[in-house]
């Protein structure tokens, strides 16, 4: 597998720094993490990854906006929440990845989100 | 007085007077067994005999129409006088009659429409103080029409013979007595949003059946728009032959219940996601301090103390209400077990939001924990000086500046002090889109720290999700000035 980079949007340090830990674990080249909606906004404008996980709230604020930057840049991207999948508006379809979490379930996001068809 | 209302200078009796055609024969009127009034095609008095004006205990003055004679203004009366000046025939219709506005005379009051061969040229009314039932009637009326509830009536084919003040303010509407149909709603909706036709209404349900109908809600929407949750109670009337008559309905205004039921299910909701995500700071504590201890012990040890910590912030959240909670609380809390007098703890006015909060409580759990293991806590009489201020950067955001100051603990092992910790401080930093910076001095440990004021606020229950009034357009968000992403 070619070096992957992942945004990581997570307002929580303590799941952000474990996921990070997993990933790089799961051999992604770099993880770029952001815990705020300014931050993340910016990230996912910036680009320089291949897919993304999005926490559904940063803050109490909602992140759709990263959302539809990703989508409209064609990134392939989860959702990262503990809300019910009909909190998802038009992005019910995009994979979530839910909270709490196992590890199985980040590789299994992971995989999906960079299976070759959308991959490098 | 009588005499001088029945002669024609009194202006009252013009037709009369220029040679048309009497709207009634004066004679047959003072002949009436009963109080009697001739009204014109738009309802105002032009004649009556003593015994109305006995009834009403003045003479009509001109232009006087009933209404203003009677001396009440009730929904009752006014429902009346328009029948009056549509020419519909009325029967025994319950009135008032006041000769003064604590004084007032239970009538039964009858209208017939005259014609002059096709035209209509006025009506005859004729009433009577009316004893029992009718008496009985118009005192039911006359109270319910005082009561909040909107209550109102229909005969046997559902035509509206009576509502109440109530009934017209929550309608926003007039129905017309003896012509509307069985609802005064402008428009009626379905729970489910569908438009219900009035012919479908619980109301038409309750005559056409033959039975009261509960249970069933509604959405009325006024001509203004406005809308309003209702419970009808429409129940069937029956005289006292057993012979079905009409119905009464009392329509109850449940919006109040309908915005409580909705917070309700959006409270649940979120305090499911709260949990979910309390669940997931646990599990991810649990993963790294089990990354990051080498023996069971040492896990254990680690583990509960986060876990107690993170449980502190949470009654953090719960004393501020989910709302802001002031920097010097969460501070406080993360050295309740140490006196005064080993700290010196000021600064700034600072709120932060819940998430926020939680994040810079289990990082003062962290340097609490360190000087507890390692720094001034480790012994009897080490102090620790925690001082911050608050400032407006260029980008018109506030920032805490925050320095810890360690002193009089044992000799400081820099070596000792580099592990986890001071990562898990620096992570949790960065995540606030702010810096930490540690150095081991040789009588204590210096920290400084910067991060934004967020004060999230989000409310309880949470107000619902408006991208347009958080979110910049994304073109607009790409300041290089600001923090970036973090890059690990």
């Amino acid at each position: 597998m070619p070096e992957t980079s992942i945004l990581l949007i997570e307002d929580d340090p303590a799941i952000s720094m474990i996921v990070e830990e997993m990933m790089m674990d799961l051999g992604m080249g770099t993880v770029i993490t952001a815990g705020r909606l300014p931050a993340a906004l910016e990230a996912a404008a910036n680009g320089g990854f291949d897919c993304a996980i999005v926490d559904l709230k940063l803050h109490g604020q909602d992140t759709f906006e990263v959302a539809r930057i990703l989508r409209q840049r064609n990134i392939p991207f989860a959702f990262f929440t503990g809300y019910a999948a009909d909190s998802l508006r038009e992005y019910a379809s995009q994979p979530v990845l839910p909270k709490p979490f196992a590890e199985a379930d980040l590789k299994g996001i992971l995989d999906h989100l960079l299976r070759p068809v959308n991959g490098a | 007085m009588v005499t001088a209302f029945s002669e024609a200078q009194n202006g009252l009796d013009m037709k009369q007077a220029d040679g048309s055609a009497q709207l009634f024969p004066k004679d047959a009127l003072r002949l009436l067994p009963t109080a009697a009034c001739v009204c014109d095609a738009q309802g105002r008095i032009v004649d009556c005999n003593d015994k109305a004006i006995g009834l009403w205990g003045r003479a009509p003055a001109p232009g006087d129409t009933w209404e203003t004679v009677s001396g009440d203004s009730s929904q009752q009366t006014r429902n009346f006088q328009l029948l009056l000046e549509a020419g519909r025939p009325q029967a025994n219709a319950a009135l008032v009659v006041r000769i003064a506005p604590e004084v007032g005379s239970l009538i039964l009051a009858n209208s017939e429409p005259l014609w002059d061969g096709d035209e209509r040229v006025g009506s005859i009314v004729t009433f009577q103080q009316s004893p029992g039932s009718a008496s009985g009637r118009a005192v039911l009326w006359e109270t319910l029409d005082v009561l909040p509830a909107a209550i109102y009536t229909t005969d046997a084919e559902g035509r509206i013979t009576f509502f109440n003040k109530a009934a017209a303010d929550l309608w926003g509407a007039t129905p017309e007595i003896g012509a509307s149909l069985w609802c005064g709603s402008w428009k009626l909706y379905r729970p489910d949003g569908s438009l219900l036709p009035l012919d479908q209404c619980p109301m038409a349900v309750a005559i056409r059946e033959r039975r009261p109908v509960r249970d069933v809600e509604a959405i009325l929407e006024r001509p203004d728009g406005s809308r309003v949750a209702i419970l009808p109670h429409p129940t069937p009337l029956y005289d006292p032959s057993g012979a079905f008559v009409g119905a009464i309905n009392m329509l109850v205004d449940i919006t109040h219940q309908k915005v409580a039921d909705e917070r309700h299910i959006l409270f649940a909701r979120e305090l499911n996601h709260r949990v979910k995500n309390a669940l997931a700071t646990v599990y991810a504590i649990a993963m790294q301090t089990l990354r990051y201890t080498d023996s069971l012990d040492s896990f254990r040890e680690s583990f509960s103390s986060r876990l107690l910590a993170l449980s502190g912030a949470h009654d953090l959240l719960v004393r501020c209400q989910w709302q802001e909670t002031p920097l010097k609380t969460i501070i406080a809390e993360a050295l309740s077990s140490f006196g005064p007098g080993r700290l010196d703890v000021e600064g700034d006015e600072a709120e932060f939001g819940p998430r926020a909060t939680l994040t810079l409580a289990m990082t003062f759990h962290e340097l609490v924990t360190n000087a507890t293991r390692f720094g001034a806590l480790a012994n009897a009489d080490g102090r620790i000086s925690i001082r911050w201020q608050v400032s407006t950067d260029s980008e018109g955001e506030r920032k805490v500046s925050l320095s810890w100051r360690e002193a009089g603990g044992p000799v400081v092992d820099a070596a000792a002090q580099t592990g986890f910790g001071s990562r898990l401080i620096n992570h949790n930093l960065m995540a606030l889109g702010g810096s930490f910076h540690a150095e081991f001095a040789r009588d204590g440990l210096r920290c400084e720290m910067v991060f934004p004021v967020i004060n999230e606020a989000p409310g309880w229950p949470p107000a619902k999700p408006s991208i347009s009034s958080t979110v910049r357009p994304s073109g607009a968000t790409a300041d290089p000035a600001s923090p970036g992403g973090q890059v690990l």
